[in-house]
């Protein structure tokens, strides 16, 4: 009885790592088609329309702030994630 | 009314609940999981506020998070896209954790709290803003927040008064101060969001000599505004920091085991001061567009405290206010302060003048603990004897584990989970370092003086403002007394001072007066109460384990005094299991 739960633990652990790791082998390959199909047409969209998403390069510029107003907002802004 | 604040899934969970206006409980998860800078959902630290306000998730009229996770996920594609296909281990390593976790922040607060009211989201730096100046006693103020990165901003300047904040001007990612900071904290073979304060302990050791090159890196404008040669960094589409030309312009990135040598000291020196100057300039701007005299700062590197204690000589602001959690943390009292003063339009009627908001223990509780692990201890018949038998005790050179009411708000221990040492004694810095600590030699410890006591000893600005109450100021200490307290002496003559006021905590403050009849100084040496790599300790096991695990000698746990001689079958060697 004893050696039937251990072998029956250990199969089920085991069989959790496994399912684990194909798990993990699932997500990076989706992972990967997401990455280059998505993101990489993006990329291609944006070379294309010549489109800056983040400034890298240093502007000649007498000041680099962004002058904003974030303050109040309607209540109903707050409950949106963006 | 109740509101619950939420700061999560970036580094430093955390949880704060404020009723009618008032933060009446706040912690940090990593408090209770004792895993530090916990990430994760702050579950307990959230039952913990819920509990010691005899309320249940029902009775919470809203909850606020600390961010915007959708223009947060929206900047991190724009940093995939923009820098594909370099980008992809990044995009790896960190899409899952957004598809399981931040993207899914609100169903995960419902589920798991069984929450059916409404979550309001506050932009990071908002929550900043908030978390400082709504706390603060100032009527009208401006505010600086500064950190790695929120949403876009990692920089922004703003002004408030009443109960209205408008952030005017911002600096956007990828140029970040903060991040500046890390990097160079990677490349100085520390740890990323955890030792960026080790760079600032270890700055006064050298000399600026590396300025003129990291004056090619950050170029910063009259007005403050800056902006980073981002062909040395490449944490914008890597999972580490610096690049090759960063290596090869300031050197090889350091070890965590190599010996810091005069050149590393030359690059913390250097850091440090271009730093100081990016501030001081930007705060000098933000005085000319706002006008105020009050400032209120807040985000990660407003824990800069050596920056601090310059401010108020090198700017035109006459009060400064930073709350204790400066850092992500102390972005869930900034949320639910905004919502209940500025979203929802009540009255401001809170001041933060102390960071005792965490969890206490009554000392039924405390000797029930004692009692049932068979641990030996004697008990104080008043507060006078244990004040005088642990001044006494401290005179003596032993080393005290202070355990007393609430636990502090912020990373710093302020007087409740503290450890207590002579501060006169010359050797107390080695002696803490073998016995508890196990620093790096270059590392000071703190000093902590009465409030009335303070200008006697140390430079300070007058009056001395509140940010100093929670360890966030570093002033000179009189060239005439260094000698007096050479253990809190850094290498620099300066000392990272807390001041406490009797009102704010009558024990710890009576210990300090105690010991100065004994020593004739009434300054102790105030560190962490913790085991290395470990949070601040917060139940009385966690303080009895680390007692026992290190080499501190007596235990002051409420109005018990635990000695671990008396102890000695609960040692355990704790250094086999640190981990910085």
């Amino acid at each position: 009885m004893e050696k039937t739960k251990l072998f029956l633990d250990g199969f089920a652990k085991g069989f959790g790592t496994i399912g684990k790791t194909v798990a993990e082998i699932i997500n990076f390959v989706l992972l990967c088609i997401i990455y280059f199909v998505g993101i990489g047409l993006a990329y291609l969209f944006t070379k294309i329309s010549g489109t800056t998403l983040i400034y890298l390069d240093k502007k000649n510029t007498k000041s680099y702030y962004k002058t904003q107003k974030i303050g109040k907002e309607n209540i109903e802004e707050y409950y949106k994630q963006y | 009314m109740h509101i619950l604040g939420i700061s999560c899934f970036y580094h430093d969970s955390s949880a704060a609940l404020l009723q009618d206006g008032k933060i009446i409980a706040a912690a940090e998860e990593e408090r209770f999981t004792r895993k530090k800078h916990d990430t994760r959902f702050p579950i307990n630290a959230i039952k913990w506020c819920l509990e010691d306000a005899g309320i249940t998730i029902e009775e919470i009229d809203y909850i606020g998070f600390y961010e915007k996770p959708l223009l947060k996920f929206e900047r991190l594609m724009a940093q995939h896209v923009q820098m594909f296909p370099r980008s992809i281990s990044m995009f790896l390593h960190s899409m899952p954790s957004w598809i399981n976790e931040k993207l899914r922040v609100q169903s995960i607060i419902k589920k798991k709290l069984k929450y059916k009211g409404d979550i309001l989201f506050v932009k990071h730096h908002l929550a900043h803003a908030a978390s400082s100046y709504l706390a603060s006693e100032f009527k009208e103020a401006a505010i600086l927040t500064v950190d790695g990165v929120g949403e876009w901003e990692t920089t922004t300047l703003g002004s408030a008064k009443d109960k209205e904040i408008t952030l005017l001007k911002t600096i956007d990612f990828p140029h970040s101060l903060g991040l500046l900071y890390s990097t160079a904290t990677a490349h100085l073979g520390f740890s990323v969001n955890n030792s960026e304060y080790k760079v600032m302990g270890l700055a006064p050791y050298g000399k600026p000599v590396y300025y003129d090159k990291f004056k090619k890196i950050i170029d910063v404008k009259e007005d403050g505004s800056y902006a980073l040669d981002m062909s040395y960094f490449v944490y914008h589409y890597k999972m580490i920091m610096p690049s090759q030309k960063y290596l090869e312009e300031l050197g090889p990135t350091r070890t965590a085991d190599e010996q810091v040598t005069e050149h590393h000291k030359n690059l913390a020196a250097s850091l440090q001061k271009i730093t100081e100057d990016v501030l001081f300039k930007m705060l000098k701007h933000l005085h000319k567009i706002t006008k105020s005299k009050n400032l209120c700062m807040a985000g990660g590197v407003a824990l800069n405290s050596v920056a601090n204690g310059k401010i108020l000589k090198n700017t035109p602001f006459k009060n400064i206010y930073i709350q204790p959690a400066a850092g992500d943390g102390g972005t869930s009292i900034g949320v639910a302060l905004y919502i209940y003063n500025t979203i929802l339009g009540n009255e401001r009627n809170y001041v933060l003048r102390d960071a005792y908001l965490g969890p206490r223990f009554e000392s039924e509780e405390i000797q029930k603990f004692l009692d049932e692990n068979k641990i030996k201890y004697e008990k104080f018949s008043n507060d006078a004897e244990l004040v005088e038998k642990t001044a006494k005790l401290i005179y003596e050179n032993n080393v005290i584990g202070w355990f007393q009411g609430r636990m502090e708000w912020g990373p710093r221990a302020l007087g409740s989970r503290s450890i207590l040492s002579n501060a006169c004694n010359p050797k107390m810095q080695d002696v803490l370092n073998l016995k508890v600590k196990h620093r790096e030699k270059f590392r000071p410890f703190a000093p902590v003086v009465c409030v009335e006591d303070a200008d006697k000893y140390f430079e300070c600005d007058k009056p001395i403002p509140l940010p100093t109450d929670f360890m966030l100021m570093v002033y000179p200490i009189k060239k005439e007394k260094r000698k007096l307290i050479p253990a809190v002496t850094h290498v620099d003559g300066s000392g990272r001072l807390q001041t406490i006021r009797k009102e704010q905590n009558h024990l710890y403050w009576g210990v300090i007066k105690e010991f100065g009849k004994f020593s004739g100084v009434p300054i102790l040496i105030n560190t962490s109460f913790n085991i290395r790599g470990e949070p601040i300790v917060c139940t009385p096991f966690d303080a009895y384990k680390c007692m026992m695990g290190t080499g501190i000698d007596y235990l002051i746990i409420d109005t018990f005094l635990v000695k671990r001689a008396d102890n000695l079958s609960d040692v355990w060697d704790s250094e086999k299991y640190a981990k910085d």
